[in-house]
């Protein structure tokens, strides 16, 4: 499934499918946003589940003489791309190479030196006349889908944040058989790569009592040290920091205490999620952010734990179950 | 000096970016008895509202009450922290400092490499980056460390509030503490119309607090007062000080956020003029405040930013002028008495 | 339209200062629209009655410019920045002062190299010509803002001036209230013309919380590549104007950008298509209003943006004019 910032409806059915038996409510909001509602019992207050929906990507800035593709991105870090096969959304989907000059032909000062963006070309082999009939300026590409099972892990594109909504249809399924005071929305976000746009319009719709950001967060790997980032396999991170909730954070930390559910923890100032862009919406939204670690972010593979993500699931459901009165109550008591 | 003891006791309170309660507890005190509702909201801010049965014009005394600081990321074996900053830090100002950590609120130092031990003379004289700085807090080792400093723990520099000699006082945080003793003391006054003093949180961060809690109590016009950059210090140029101890308030006309507005800002400066208040503006295009969030809060709202010059902000000491910090309250008090419906009608 | 830009370019308005333009722009609609009135932000807002959506078009009314921050002790001004200016483009520029007095921007050189090095704001300074503080306090104060010397020149079919960002836009707002056919109206439409764009996008904000449309499309400009060996963008002059896909804040609404192809192509209006990763619009901040905004952006693709020598084509303007009617008549 491909879902460049500002084309998610491609994804919308496919969650519609999955949730269906699961909610009460679903609905597709105009900016490219969907959400699920399972309402709870008094269901007085809700909380908002987000995850987003769209993947990083480039867009077709240009087509030269010779019929190869511009491209223009500001997600994905150029160095990745020499050698990709990438998948171009035009009036059909094609299939294009990125591809540079041969190692013979390079001089070593050149070797040094890393590709900028302005500087490739997708070759879609096809001359200017024939890709002008399917492709465009402005028409979206993706990288090409590449799951693969690394030993017990899993890798591929877009788990940064198709994994955050797998773990909300888990959870809603999980919900039918849980009892929960709280209305649950699950909302699948448009443009968190780009401008925040679904957090931003989607919360002052649905109007939240709280939220919890569902995101990906760095797993260690070699040159990426351990300082700056969390560990595969050992559990969800919960986010802690300035510009998260206090109360909603101890909360998810107590529960998985309760459970012996394995977390870990990250330390920012701001989470770079949707989180941070739904707390300020109107009057304030208290918020907490729970991340699934992946290797190599923005890339086509991205690498995940699946049992980490099985603990998140675990984790989150349990937290809407332990939800109460007097956590209600100390999460707005303050005021 | 008015308000001295006030001053000193937020000065010395801990409220680093994300958990400003202390503070909030303090001007709860201190104005409860000045007010007639005070509120907060999901962010932590602390909103106090007068004179409500008073019709039209509303208008927003905000100050923030965050100060920066570091949050614990990361503790090795040894019960080290490491740390990244919470709002804009010049690294080299944090060798070699005291801090407090936590909610438990232990001591910690930020360690340096003896001079002795520098080998190469480019360790000498490079800056040391932050992310290498560690806190000891004289941990055994990491299960110790994590006792007292757990992950994500808040880090206020250790520095006392002392006069320094006749009228100038040294101390942590006076951006803006300096700022939230003036609202307060403001509120102590009625005016012709309802006030909402909006005391801010994470503004260090991205102006946050501001945004939520002008878009839940919306002002008509606001003034943000604030404690400012001064860098009137030997080699820098004359047009790079910004503002000058010792020359009264400090009025924005632009920053790197926001143009103030005009009309308000020349209401301001008559004020100035007729009540022989020294006045000076913000002569270097820097920093931002919380003026710039609130002016863009639904329809809009009309925006002033005052200041007290202050040597030496986001640095573990900075150093204040008492005429300077009266005359920028005295300059508010008079224009809040002043104001007229002609002043803040649309901007016709 | 040659002559409404040249009013329009001719015009004083930096960020914050738009009166002038202000002024102009409600002398031009006199009588053209159903009201026009200024809201609590300082923008123009000019409504045309129709059933249907809403919708808000918005061009804005101010221009970068400098500001003045410090006056030395021998008359020389320094000078901060309203909006975006090209450190590289300042020296040697001729600036025009609220109360028309000019000035010529020069830079510190010890070197005496003549060679604009380092180009932080603060190594920039402008001579009006005073030779004493007390002489310069006369003519200017701390706070007084300046633009890039009105100059317009018109070569065939193209234009040279600084500030054709935006005023061009705002031409092609007024003339199509001017072009349309009050019978033919689809859109219940607000011409909004906006203050403090080039600060932060604000009056859009603003406008966009008050009068919540259903749809937003700014008119403003964007960077051409055509020009030798510059950064690779597919926008030429004279190739029509464009319809935005991306900008570095935001991506239009596929259902306005496709909206705007569609009527392109019927009318047979010349049309590129935008992909930029830098700079943005008003668009940007009515996108993200309360629920949302359908937005999208017609620009006019310019060389030199933000210089004292912006260059567009005048067949451009004319077909976004023509553009922008179509898209809001039936």
């Amino acid at each position: 499934m491909s879902a460049f910032p500002g084309e998610e409806s491609n994804v919308h059915d496919l969650i519609k499918r999955e949730i269906l038996k699961y909610a009460d409510k679903i609905n597709s909001l105009k900016t490219g946003s969907m959400f699920a509602i399972k309402t709870g019992s008094p269901g007085k207050c809700s909380i908002m589940l987000d995850a987003h929906i769209d993947e990083v990507g480039a867009i077709v800035s240009g087509i030269t003489e010779e019929g190869f593709l511009r491209i223009q991105s500001n997600f994905i870090d150029p160095k990745i791309l020499p050698g990709s096969v990438i998948v171009v959304h035009g009036k059909k989907e094609i299939k294009g190479v990125i591809g540079i000059k041969p190692f013979h032909l390079t001089s070593q000062e050149d070797l040094e030196k890393a590709f900028r963006i302005q500087e490739l070309f997708v070759d879609c082999g096809l001359n200017k006349k024939e890709i002008e009939e399917i492709v465009s300026i402005g028409d979206s590409i993706t990288f090409s889908p590449s799951f693969s099972k690394i030993n017990e892990l899993v890798s591929n594109k877009a788990l940064d944040d198709r994994i955050g909504a797998y773990v909300i249809i888990e959870v809603f399924k999980r919900l039918k058989r849980i009892n929960h005071i709280i209305n649950v929305i699950g909302h699948f976000a448009c443009q968190e790569e780009f401008s925040a746009l679904g957090a931003i319009t989607s919360t002052y719709v649905l109007k939240p009592d709280f939220a919890i950001a569902i995101d990906v967060t760095h797993a260690s790997s070699p040159n990426v040290s351990e300082k700056d980032s969390s560990e595969l396999g050992k559990g969800p991170t919960v986010f802690i920091g300035p510009s998260v909730d206090r109360v909603l954070n101890k909360k998810i930390i107590d529960t998985a205490q309760k459970y012996g559910i394995p977390f870990q923890k990250e330390v920012g100032i701001l989470s770079g999620t949707d989180a941070t862009y739904i707390q300020i919406v109107e009057k304030g939204v208290p918020v907490g952010v729970v991340s699934i670690p992946i290797r190599y972010m923005h890339t086509p593979v991205e690498v995940v734990d699946p049992q980490d993500v099985e603990k998140t699931i675990n984790l989150l459901s349990l937290f809407i179950q332990e939800v109460d009165a007097s956590f209600l109550e100390a999460l707005y008591g303050e005021y | 000096m008015e308000n001295i003891e006030l001053i000193q006791k937020l000065s010395n309170a801990f409220g680093v970016s994300g958990d400003e309660r202390e503070i909030a507890e303090i001007l709860r005190e201190e104005i409860k008895g000045d007010v007639e509702k005070i509120k907060s909201d999901a962010m932590g801010n602390l909103i106090a509202m007068k004179g409500l049965d008073k019709s039209g014009f509303k208008v927003m005394l905000n100050a923030h009450m965050d100060e920066v600081g570091l949050i614990v990321t990361f503790i090795d074996e040894k019960g080290f922290l490491s740390f990244k900053k919470v709002g804009g830090i010049d690294d080299r100002v944090l060798l070699g400092k005291r801090v407090i950590v936590g909610e438990s609120k232990i001591k910690g130092v930020i360690g340096a490499k003896a001079i002795h031990l520098q080998k190469k003379k480019d360790e000498v004289e490079k800056t040391v980056e932050s992310d290498i700085m560690t806190i000891d807090i004289g941990a055994k080792n990491k299960e110790e460390a994590e006792k007292f400093a757990p992950l994500g723990s808040l880090v206020a520099f250790d520095t006392k509030f002392e006069k320094l000699n006749e009228k100038y006082y040294i101390g942590k945080a006076f951006d803006d503490r300096l700022g939230c003793s003036i609202v307060a003391s403001l509120l102590k006054y009625s005016f012709n119309f309802p006030v909402i003093a909006l005391f801010s949180t994470q503004e260090e961060i991205g102006l946050r607090g501001a945004i939520t809690g002008a878009y839940q109590y919306t002002p008509d016009m606001s003034i943000t007062v604030e404690g400012t950059i001064s860098a009137d210090i030997p080699e820098v140029k004359e047009h790079l000080k910004c503002s000058k101890i010792g020359q009264g308030p400090v009025i924005t006309i632009k920053d790197r956020t926001l143009i103030t507005d005009h009309k308000l800002r020349e209401k301001l400066i008559y004020t100035a003029k007729r009540q022989n208040i020294p006045y000076q503006f913000k002569q270097v295009i820097a920093g931002g405040t919380d003026s710039s969030k609130i002016q863009l809060t639904k329809s809009g709202v009309r925006v002033l930013t005052v200041a007290v010059p202050v040597r030496y902000i986001h640095s573990p000491v900075s150093l204040f002028y008492q005429d300077d910090y009266e005359n920028t309250l005295k300059l508010l008090y008079e224009f809040l008495n002043s104001l007229k419906e002609e002043y803040y009608g649309t901007v016709n | 339209m040659e002559q409404l830009i040249e009013k329009l370019i001719n015009a004083f308005g930096p960020s914050s200062k738009e009166e002038a333009v202000k002024e102009l722009i409600k002398s031009e609609l006199e009588q053209k629209v159903d009201e026009i009135r200024e809201d609590k932000f300082g923008n123009l807002v000019a409504h045309v009655e129709g059933s249907g959506e809403k919708l808000l078009v918005a061009a804005h009314m101010d221009s970068i410019g400098v500001i003045v921050t410090d006056i030395d002790k021998n008359g020389f001004l320094r000078i901060g920045e309203i909006g975006g200016l090209r450190k590289s483009f300042l020296v040697g520029q001729r600036i025009l002062f609220e109360n028309g007095i000019e000035g010529f921007v020069y830079y510190e050189d010890k070197e005496s190299n003549w060679e604009v090095k380092d180009q932080k704001i603060e190594k920039f300074f402008v001579d009006i010509g005073a030779y004493s503080k007390a002489k310069a306090k006369e003519l200017v104060q701390i706070g007084t803002e300046g633009i890039y010397k009105p100059n317009f020149y018109k070569s065939d079919r193209r234009i040279i001036a600084p500030s054709l960002d935006d005023r061009i836009g705002c031409a092609v707002a007024i003339q199509t209230i001017k072009n349309l056919k009050k019978k033919k109206i689809k859109y219940n439409t607000y011409f909004v013309f906006t203050v403090q764009e080039e600060v932060g996008v604000k009056g859009a904000r603003t406008s966009s919380y008050e009068i919540y449309p259903d749809i937003g499309i700014s008119l403003d400009v964007t960077d051409a590549g055509d020009t030798p060996e510059t950064y690779p963008v597919s926008l030429n002059l004279g190739e029509g104007p464009t319809i935005k896909v991306m900008d570095g804040g935001m991506i239009s609404s596929k259902y306005v950008r496709d909206e705007l192809v569609k009527v392109a192509k019927k009318e047979n209006i010349p049309y590129q298509l935008e992909v930029i990763s830098k700079g943005t619009t008003d668009a940007y901040a009515m996108q993200t209003t309360k629920a949302g905004v359908l937005s999208g952006s017609i620009s006019i693709s310019t060389r030199y943006i933000h210089t004292g020598g912006e260059v567009a084509d005048l067949g451009d303007v004319e077909n976004a004019v023509n553009l922008l009617k179509n898209f809001i008549e039936k």
